[in-house]
C-alpha cells in the first residue's frame, strides 16, 4: 500500500524551514568577515555570480528530484540508479555527523542567554571587563585539554546540549506539520532581533568606520583566485546544499510543485539576511574598534572569535547601564541560537526522512534514537578538550567530506545518470515552475560547480599538506577528523546494501 | 668550494636584503605619520606591519602594538565612500529586490504550492 506521506501546511512554511535551514550561524559570523576579507563590497560581485552559477542551480536540482521522487536523498538517487543510494546516505550522514558538534555551539549559546538573562537581574555581566575571551574559553568552552585527553566534562555545556537536543525532538518528532509550524517562530524572531541590533549598531560612534570597511570596494581583489573561491564557498555552505536537507524538504511538497522560484526565493532570503548580517556586526565592529582604539582588522571578525570575543566585549562597552547590554546581549545569543536550532533540526531531519524511506519504521521513534545518540555523540566536544577536537571534526568533515559529497552529487546528475534522465529532469522541473531553466543551468551543473568544487578541495588539501592543520598533532586530528570523515563514508555504503521495507517504494 | 662561497655570498645578500621586523614596522610608521600620505598608503602600511608582527615573532609584536592606537587612528574612515554606498545599494537591490520580484511572480502564479494548484 503506497505511503501517505505528509505534507507542508503552504508554499510559505516550506519556504519558510527551507531558508531557516539555510540561514544558520554562517549567515552572521562567516559572511560579514569573509566579504570583509575578500574586497569589501566588491566581494558582492563575486558573491552574486557564485549564488547564481552554483547555489541556485544545485538548489533547483535538490529541490526538483525531492518533489519528483517524493523520497529523501537516499531514496531519490536510489530512484536515479539502483547503486546511488549510498550517495544520499552518504550526504546525510556528513550532516549527522556535523550536527553532533553544531549542537555545542548552539549549547554554548544557551550558556550566555541563560548568564545575560540573569545579569538582566544581578546587574552585573558573567564576563570580566575586558576578559571576554578568557570567559568563553575558560568558563563556557572549558577549553583546558591538550587535544590529546578528555581533560573533564564540562557540565553547563551538556546542559545546554541536552536543551538543544530536546528542541531539536519536539520540532521534528512529527513531521514536518509541526516543522511547519516551528519555523515561523525560529525564521522571523532572528531577522527581527538582527534589525534591532544593526540598528543599534550604526546608532554607535564609530559605526561609519566599519559600514566602510564591509562596503568599500577593493577592485584589486577581484582579481585574486582566492576571493572567487572563498565567494564560491560561502554560497554553498550557506545554502544547505550538498546535505541532502533539501531533498528531504521537497519530498513533503505535493509532486507537482513549483521548483525552480522556490529555489530563487530561498537563495535570495539566506543572502539577503547575510548581507543585512554585516551591517550589525561591521558597525559593531566600527565601535568596539574605536573604543578599544584599534584598528578593526586586529579584532576577531569571524567565528567563534567574533561571536564569544568581539561581540561580549562590545556588549559591555555599549553606552548604558547593565542591564541594557545584557539585554542586548540578550538578543545577540537569542539570535544566534534560533539561527542556529532550525538548521540543527533540518539536518536531523533530513537523516529521520531517510531512514523512515528506508525501514519504514516508527518516525517518533526514529527520531528519538536519533536525538539521544546525537546528545551522547555531542558529549564527546564537552571535554576539556572538545573545542579543539571540534575543530578538526568541522576542518574535514566540512572542507573535505561536504565538498567530496557536493562534487559527486554534482557529477551524478550532470554526467552520470546521463543526457536523457537530465532531460527528463529539466523539462520536469520546467513543466511545474513558475520560472524555467535551460542551457544555462545545465553548463553551471556540468562544469561551473564541479570546476569550482575541485578548485576548492585540492586548495584545502594542498593547505593542509603544507601547512597542518591548527598545530594539532597526530591524535586529534586522525581520530576526530580522518576517522569521522572516513566513517560516514563506510556507514552510507553499509545503508545501501541493508535491506528495508521501503526499499521497494 | 666555489660553490660554497657563491651560495654564502648570495645567502648574505639575501638577509641583507630582507629587512628585520622590527625594522619594517618602523619604515612603515613613517607612512602612517605622514600627513600627505592618502588612505590606501596607510592601509597598504598597516598591512606590511602585520605582515610581521605575528606571534612567534614577539619582539615586532611588541613593537606594533606600542604603535597601535596610532596606527587606529591614521586607518580609521569616518565615512563610507560613495563606491562603497554603491556596492551596498547594489547588494540591496540584487539581494532583496529579487526576492521582492520572485514573491511577486510567485503571487502572480496564484499562490499555494504552485503549477499544481
Amino acid at each position: 500500500m503506497p505511503e501517505q506521506r505528509d505534507r507542508w501546511q503552504s508554499r510559505t512554511a516550506f519556504i519558510m524551514a527551507a531558508v531557516g535551514s539555510a540561514i544558520g550561524l554562517g549567515n552572521v559570523w562567516r559572511f560579514p568577515g569573509t566579504a570583509f576579507q575578500n574586497g569589501g563590497g566588491a566581494f558582492f560581485i563575486p558573491y552574486f555570480i557564485a549564488l547564481l552559477t552554483a547555489g541556485i542551480p544545485l538548489m533547483i536540482v535538490e529541490y526538483g528530484i525531492g518533489s519528483r521522487f517524493q523520497g529523501s536523498a537516499a531514496k531519490a538517487y536510489r530512484k536515479l540508479g539502483k547503486n546511488y543510494e549510498w550517495i544520499g546516505w552518504w550526504a546525510v550522514l556528513v550532516g549527522l555527523f556535523i550536527s553532533f558538534y553544531y549542537c555545542i555551539i548552539l549549547a554554548w549559546s544557551w550558556v550566555y542567554v541563560w548568564e545575560c538573562i540573569k545579569a538582566i537581574f544581578t546587574g552585573s555581566l558573567p564576563w570580566p571587563e575586558g576578559g571576554a575571551g578568557d570567559y568563553f574559553e575558560k568558563d563556557v568552552a572549558m577549553d583546558t585539554g591538550d587535544g590529546n585527553s578528555i581533560g573533564g566534562f564540562n557540565v553547563p555545556a551538556i546542559f545546554g546540549l541536552a536543551a538543544t537536543w530536546i528542541v531539536v525532538y519536539f520540532s521534528i518528532a512529527k513531521g514536518v506539520l509541526r516543522v511547519g509550524k516551528i519555523v515561523m517562530i525560529t525564521v522571523p524572531l532572528p531577522l527581527v532581533l538582527l534589525v534591532l541590533l544593526a540598528l543599534r549598531g550604526l546608532t554607535l560612534p564609530g559605526a561609519m568606520d566599519g559600514l566602510a570597511y564591509y562596503l568599500a570596494p577593493d577592485w584589486s581583489k577581484l582579481t585574486d583566485p582566492q576571493t572567487w573561491v572563498a565567494a564560491y564557498g560561502q554560497v554553498f555552505f550557506s545554502l544547505s546544499v550538498g546535505w541532502g536537507i533539501l531533498i528531504a524538504y521537497a519530498s513533503y511538497m505535493p509532486k507537482k510543485s513549483d521548483v525552480v522560484n522556490n529555489a530563487y526565493m530561498t537563495s535570495f532570503a539566506n543572502c539577503g539576511f547575510s548581507f543585512l548580517a554585516g551591517f550589525a556586526v561591521f558597525s559593531t565592529l566600527g565601535y568596539l574598534g574605536m573604543a578599544l582604539n584599534q584598528p578593526i582588522a586586529d579584532l576577531s571578525t569571524t567565528s567563534f572569535g567574533l561571536a564569544f570575543t568581539s561581540y561580549p566585549t562590545a556588549v559591555e562597552m555599549f553606552p548604558g547601564d547593565v542591564w541594557f547590554q545584557a539585554l542586548i546581549g540578550l538578543g545577540f545569543f537569542l539570535m544566534l541560537l534560533t539561527l542556529g536550532v532550525d538548521s540543527a533540526f533540518s539536518i536531523v531531519e533530513a537523516v529521520a526522512t531517510a531512514m523512515y524511506d528506508k525501514f519504514r519504521a516508527n518516525r517518533q521513534m526514529i527520531s528519538l534514537l536519533l536525538c539521544i545518540g546525537g546528545f551522547f555523540m555531542g558529549l564527546i566536544y564537552c571535554t576539556g578538550s572538545g573545542l579543539k577536537w571540534l575543530d578538526c571534526t568541522d576542518k574535514f568533515l566540512t572542507d573535505y567530506g561536504l565538498t567530496l559529497v557536493a562534487l559527486v552529487q554534482c557529477l551524478l546528475i550532470g554526467w552520470f545518470i546521463g543526457t536523457k534522465k537530465l532531460n527528463e529532469m529539466r523539462d520536469d522541473i520546467n513543466a511545474r515552475s513558475d520560472l524555467r531553466i535551460g542551457t544555462f543551468w545545465e553548463i553551471c551543473l556540468k562544469y561551473v560547480t564541479p570546476i569550482v568544487l575541485v578548485i576548492t578541495l585540492f586548495k584545502v588539501a594542498t593547505d593542509l599538506i603544507r601547512d597542518g592543520y591548527g598545530g594539532y598533532g597526530t591524535f586529534p586530528l586522525v581520530a576526530f577528523g580522518v576517522i569521522p570523515a572516513a566513517l560516514v563514508l563506510l556507514m552510507a555504503i553499509v545503508m545501501q546494501n541493508l535491506k528495508g521495507a521501503g526499499d521497494e517504494d | 668550494m666555489r660553490t660554497s662561497i657563491i651560495l654564502l655570498v648570495l645567502a648574505g645578500a639575501s638577509l641583507a636584503e630582507e629587512p628585520a621586523p622590527v625594522a619594517v614596522i618602523a619604515t612603515q610608521m613613517k607612512v602612517i605619520r605622514n600627513p600627505d600620505a592618502d588612505w590606501d598608503a596607510k592601509w597598504a602600511a598597516y598591512n606590511a606591519m602585520k605582515e610581521v608582527a605575528k606571534k612567534d615573532n614577539p619582539e615586532a609584536l611588541a613593537a606594533y602594538e606600542a604603535v597601535r592606537a596610532e596606527v587606529a587612528d591614521a586607518v580609521r574612515r569616518d565615512t563610507v565612500p560613495l563606491s562603497g554606498w554603491i556596492m551596498g545599494f547594489f547588494g540591496a537591490t540584487l539581494l532583496w529586490g529579487g526576492l521582492a520580484f520572485c514573491m511577486g511572480v510567485a503571487r502572480k502564479a496564484g499562490g499555494g504550492m504552485g503549477a499544481e494548484e
